[in-house]
């Protein structure tokens, strides 16, 4: 009978139940990776934002193909691929903290761009 | 009492207690798990490894959440391993009971003549439909519930119902 044989291993000790700190350091490491994912994400909409702001698009635009050439080749693609990485992988781990598996993806994505946007906001224009 | 208050128990030392949750689970986590996998041998130590690690992450267990939600949860995942591990191949003759459930048989607008036929049509769903169908007719869990064992959102769960009987239907239709 698997319940003998269950309670046998438990009074064993066989089988031992994990600490409660285990559980609460998964929560916050995820948590903390959220975090770091998300201010990958700001970091890289940042240095996006700041390009686009000394490369003023209007002026750029008055130079023709010449001016879009330069946009091209200096734009900051690494930042670019930071920040969607860094969208993703928040993303991912956000679904796995507490209950927001119940929101679907797409409302999760659209909440962590929005977070994302706000921050990167926040830091491009209310700097001291 | 409750599990919830078993359980509290269990973790405040009490550990002979956990012998009544197992009474109460062993054979619903074996139908559950049955009717996933089928007839499998291993349907016994799915069911062991569900129940020992239930009670190694009682501590983890939030007792905002159903207790039995939270066990089926553990359930859902290993047997998930399982089939990946194993590329088990679903052996029909473990899903006997789709054919005694009345509310799967009225929801669906079927005859209940053709059971060897709903047997078919529900073996040959892919696991994350079976499971939708499993744990909403034989678990009697609501979509809320559904949603917590299987990680994804409620309307998701919707989806997979929906798409769950679609195919049942279209089986009928091609017979």
């Amino acid at each position: 009978m698997k319940k003998n044989k269950i309670l046998d291993k438990i009074k064993t000790g066989e089988v031992k139940m994990k600490p409660r700190w285990k559980f609460e350091a998964v929560k916050w490491s995820e948590m903390g990776l959220w975090i770091a994912m998300m201010g990958l994400g700001v970091v890289g909409a940042m240095g996006m934002g700041y390009f686009l702001m000394v490369y003023n698009l209007v002026e750029l635009a008055e130079f023709g193909d010449l001016g879009w050439q330069i946009l091209y080749e200096d734009f900051p693609y690494i930042l670019g691929a930071m920040s969607i990485f860094g969208l993703i992988v928040g993303v991912i781990v956000m679904m796995n903290i507490g209950n927001n598996y119940k929101r679907s993806w797409q409302k999760n994505i659209m909440l962590m761009s929005l977070i994302i946007f706000l921050l990167t906001i926040v830091g491009l224009f209310l700097r001291p | 009492m409750t599990d919830e208050e078993i359980i509290k128990l269990v973790v405040g030392g009490d550990v002979e207690r956990y012998g009544e949750i197992i009474s109460r689970y062993e054979k619903r986590l074996r139908g559950f798990v049955k009717k996933l996998i089928g007839n499998n041998l291993e349907v016994d130590d799915i069911v062991e490894d569900s129940l020992i690690s239930a009670y190694q992450n009682l501590r983890g267990f939030d007792a905002k959440q159903q207790f039995s939600s939270w066990i089926l949860r553990i359930a859902h995942n290993k047997t998930v391993d399982f089939i990946k591990k194993k590329k088990t191949k679903i052996i029909s003759d473990g899903i006997d009971d789709f054919k005694d459930n009345k509310k799967l048989i009225e929801d669906l607008e079927i005859e209940k003549e053709n059971n060897i036929e709903l047997h078919r049509a529900i073996e040959k769903l892919e696991l994350k439909y079976r499971e939708v169908i499993v744990l909403y007719f034989f678990e009697e869990k609501s979509y809320e519930e559904i949603s917590d064992i299987l990680h994804t959102s409620v309307s998701n769960v919707g989806v997979m119902m929906m798409r769950a009987k679609e195919k049942i239907k279209k089986y009928y239709e091609k017979k």
